[in-house]
C-alpha cells in the first residue's frame, strides 16, 4: 500500500470499440491521476468518453491499451476474480439509479449487499448498518423495504450512494450522479456528496457536463474533447482562466442563475468530428476559432503551464 | 397500494384474473383435478390399481365398474385414477430436470458469450436436431425402462428449450447498469447469474414450464404406448392405452378410450395453463386493470 502517491494513475488509455469494420476511436490516449482525498471533475460534451474512462477505471471496460495503477497496482490486466478483492475500495454511482439497481431486489437488500460480499459482520449487524447507511444518505427506513419501482429517481439514487460506500471506498467514480434528478433533488444529491467528502475523505472523480456541478464539487477539473483531456487544473485555475479555446466556450455556455449577469457567448461552430475517423491535429481545429495551419497536421500534447498545475493541449495558448 | 389489494375479495381476484387469462383459469383447474386425482385416487375407489378381479374381464361400464374391466380383470376407473400420479411423477420431476440444466447452460452461455456462447449453443442446436420422440425412444431403451430414466430424458432433451429462452433473455439486459453495478459491488459470478440475472430472465422460463410438462405427459405416454416407457400392469396412461389398443377391434373400447381421454385433459390443462401463463406475462397484454 503506498500512502504517498497518487491513489488512481490512468496512463495513456486508449479505447477503441471495433465492430462492424469500423472502429469508434473513444478513448485516444488519456492521462489522469487523482490524489487521495481529492475530487476531480471530468466534463467534456456526449461522445467525449468522460463514461467510457469512468468504466475504464472500473475494469467495466478492458484498456485497448495504456494502464490503470490503482493504489500502487497496476489492475488494467487483473482477472475479474482477483480485481473483486480490489472492488470494496473503487465504487461506482451510475447516471440513472433506475437502471443500475436491480429491479428485483429490495432496497434494502440493495444496500446490504456490498456488506454481505466484503465484510464478516453478523446478519443483524449488517442490518444494523444498513439502517445507519440510510440515515447517512437520509433515505426513509421505511423505503429498505421496497422495491425499485416503488421508490422515486432521488430516494434511488441515495440508495445506489449508500450501496457505494457502505464499504468505504477510498475512491468513488460518479458517472453524471444527477443528470438524470429533478432541479431540487438534484442540490440536495450535491450537497450529500459534498458532505460525504468531507466525512470520509474519499477521493472521486465525478463525470458531468454540467459546469455547476463540477464547480460545486470538485478540487480539480479535466476537461474532455473527442476522447482526450484538453485541459486541465484546479478549480480556480479553470473556471477563472481557461485557456483551451474548447474550455472558454464550454464556460461561456453555461447559464447563470442570475438572469440579469449576461456572459458573452462565445459561439461553437459545427459538430465534433466523428470518433469513426479521427482528425491527425488537434481535434476541435475545424471548429477553433483561432486555429491555424499547424493545429491541424500532428497531434498536440497535453503541456503544463506556468503555475505548473494547469495544463492544456493547444499550441495557441 | 398493498394494502389495497390485500383488501381485495378472492372472488373479485379470482374475476379478474378471468378477465385477464381465462384459459389460464381453467388450465389451473384442470391441472388442480389433476393434482387432487393422485393425492385422494386410493380414497375414491374400491379396487386397488393392479387388483386382479377373475370375476370381471372385459366387463363394459356398469355401477361396479364405471369404465369397465380389462383383460385381466382389473378396474380401468381404478387403474386411470391412479394413472394421475404417474402423470405428476413424470411432470414435475422431469420439468425440474430441464429447468436445473437448462436455466444454468442458458445464464452462462448468455453471459459469458463469445466462444462459450457458441459452443454451447452449438451443442444444444445438435440436440435438437434429433426428432425428440425417436432419441427418448432410443435413450430410454438403450438405459432401461424405468420411471427414473424417462423423467431424466425427457427432461434433458427439453433442457436446450430453456437454456434458449433463457440466453436471449440474459443477452437482453447482460449490457444493464444494474449488471455493471453488481460487478462493481463485487459479485462472485455465480451470484451475477443467480442472484442478479436470473430473477430477471426467468419469466419467460415459468411461463413455458406448462406446456413443456404437457410435452413430458405426451412423451411418457408415446413412449409407454411403443412398450419402451413404463410397462403394464403399471397404471400409466400411455401403458393403459396400449394394453386397452389390442381389444379395440373386438369392440371392448372402454379399455383403451377412458385413459386416453384422461391423457388429453391432463395435457389439455396443462397447456391451456401454459397459454395463460403467456398471456400473464406478456407486458404487451399487460393492460391496467
Amino acid at each position: 500500500m503506498n500512502t504517498t502517491g497518487p491513489l488512481l494513475t490512468v496512463r495513456d488509455a486508449v479505447k477503441h470499440f471495433r465492430g462492424g469494420g469500423r472502429t469508434v476511436h473513444a478513448l485516444n490516449g488519456v492521462s489522469l491521476s487523482i490524489a487521495p482525498g481529492e475530487s476531480v471533475g471530468l466534463v467534456g460534451e456526449s461522445g467525449s468518453g468522460k463514461t467510457t474512462l469512468g468504466r475504464l477505471i472500473l475494469r467495466l471496460e478492458q484498456a485497448t491499451s495504456g494502464s490503470v495503477e490503482f493504489d500502487g497496482h497496476d489492475v488494467t490486466t487483473w482477472r475479474e476474480s482477483r480485481m473483486r478483492r480490489l472492488r470494496p475500495a473503487v465504487q461506482m454511482v451510475f447516471q440513472s439509479p433506475y437502471a443500475s439497481l436491480n429491479p428485483r431486489m429490495k432496497i434494502g437488500a440493495l444496500i446490504e449487499e456490498p456488506l454481505k460480499l466484503h465484510t464478516t459482520l453478523s446478519k443483524d449487524d449488517r442490518k444494523k448498518e444498513v439502517r445507519a447507511l440510510a440515515r447517512r444518505v437520509a433515505l426513509s427506513e421505511v423505503l429498505l423495504e421496497r422495491h425499485v419501482n416503488q421508490a422515486s429517481g432521488g430516494q434511488l439514487q441515495r440508495a445506489s450512494i449508500a450501496r457505494a460506500i457502505a464499504t468505504r471506498p477510498k475512491l468513488l467514480v460518479l458517472d453524471e450522479p444527477t443528470s438524470s434528478l429533478d432541479l431540487s433533488v438534484r442540490a440536495e444529491i450535491l450537497s450529500l456528496l459534498g458532505s460525504l467528502k468531507e466525512e470520509h475523505g474519499m477521493a472521486m472523480l465525478f463525470i458531468s457536463h454540467d459546469l455547476d456541478t463540477v464547480h460545486a464539487i470538485c478540487d480539480r477539473v479535466c476537461v474532455m474533447y473527442l476522447g482526450r483531456i484538453v485541459e486541465t487544473g484546479s478549480r480556480e485555475a479553470i473556471f477563472r482562466a481557461p485557456l483551451h479555446p474548447y474550455t472558454r466556450t464550454l464556460l461561456s455556455a453555461q447559464l447563470s442563475a442570475d438572469p440579469r449577469v449576461t456572459r458573452e457567448r462565445l459561439p461553437i461552430l459545427g459538430e465534433p468530428p466523428s470518433p469513426l475517423r479521427l482528425p491527425p491535429g488537434c481535434g476541435y481545429a475545424e471548429r477553433c476559432p483561432i486555429a491555424e495551419t499547424a493545429c491541424t497536421t500532428k497531434a498536440i500534447a497535453l503541456t503544463a503551464k506556468a503555475d505548473g498545475d494547469h495544463s492544456v493541449a493547444c499550441i495557441k495558448t | 397500494m398493498a394494502i389495497a389489494i390485500s383488501e381485495i375479495r378472492a372472488g373479485d381476484r379470482l374475476a379478474r384474473l378471468w378477465r385477464r387469462s381465462s384459459s389460464f383459469v381453467v388450465g389451473s383447474a384442470l391441472v388442480a383435478l389433476l393434482v387432487l386425482t393422485a393425492l385422494l385416487c386410493g380414497f375414491v375407489s374400491p379396487y386397488g390399481p393392479t387388483q386382479v378381479l377373475p370375476n370381471a374381464i372385459l366387463q363394459t361400464p356398469s355401477a361396479a365398474h364405471w369404465f369397465g374391466t380389462d383383460g385381466n380383470g382389473m378396474d380401468v376407473f381404478t387403474r386411470v385414477l391412479y394413472g394421475a400420479r404417474y402423470a405428476i411423477a413424470i411432470a414435475l420431476p422431469s420439468a425440474f430436470v430441464m429447468v436445473a440444466v437448462g436455466v444454468p447452460l442458458g445464464l452462462i452461455a448468455g453471459y459469458y458469450g463469445g466462444v462459450v456462447d457458441e459452443v454451447l449453443t452449438r451443442m444444444l442446436d445438435v440436440l435438437r436436431a434429433f426428432p425428440s420422440i425417436i432419441l427418448a425412444l432410443a435413450v430410454v431403451s438403450a438405459t432401461g425402462q424405468s420411471l427414473i430414466n424417462v423423467v431424466v430424458v425427457i427432461g434433458l432433451i427439453d433442457a436446450p428449450i430453456f437454456a434458449r429462452v433463457v440466453r436471449s433473455e440474459v443477452i437482453s439486459i447482460r449490457r444493464s447498469d444494474f449488471v455493471a453495478s453488481a460487478v462493481v459491488t463485487g459479485n462472485p459470478t455465480w451470484r451475477i447469474l443467480f442472484v442478479h440475472l436470473l430473477p430477471n430472465t426467468i419469466k419467460g422460463a415459468a411461463a413455458l414450464l406448462p406446456l413443456r410438462m404437457a410435452w413430458a405427459l405426451r412423451v411418457s405416454a408415446t413412449l409407454a404406448f411403443v412398450g419402451v416407457g413404463i410397462q403394464a400392469p403399471e397404471p400409466e396412461w400411455g401403458a393403459l392405452i396400449r394394453q386397452g389398443a389390442e381389444y379395440i377391434i373386438s369392440g371392448q373400447h372402454w379399455v383403451a378410450m377412458f385413459p386416453g381421454i384422461a391423457l388429453v385433459i391432463a395435457v389439455f390443462g396443462f397447456n391451456l395453463m401454459g397459454d395463460g401463463l403467456q398471456e400473464l406475462t406478456d407486458p404487451r397484454l399487460d393492460v391496467k386493470k
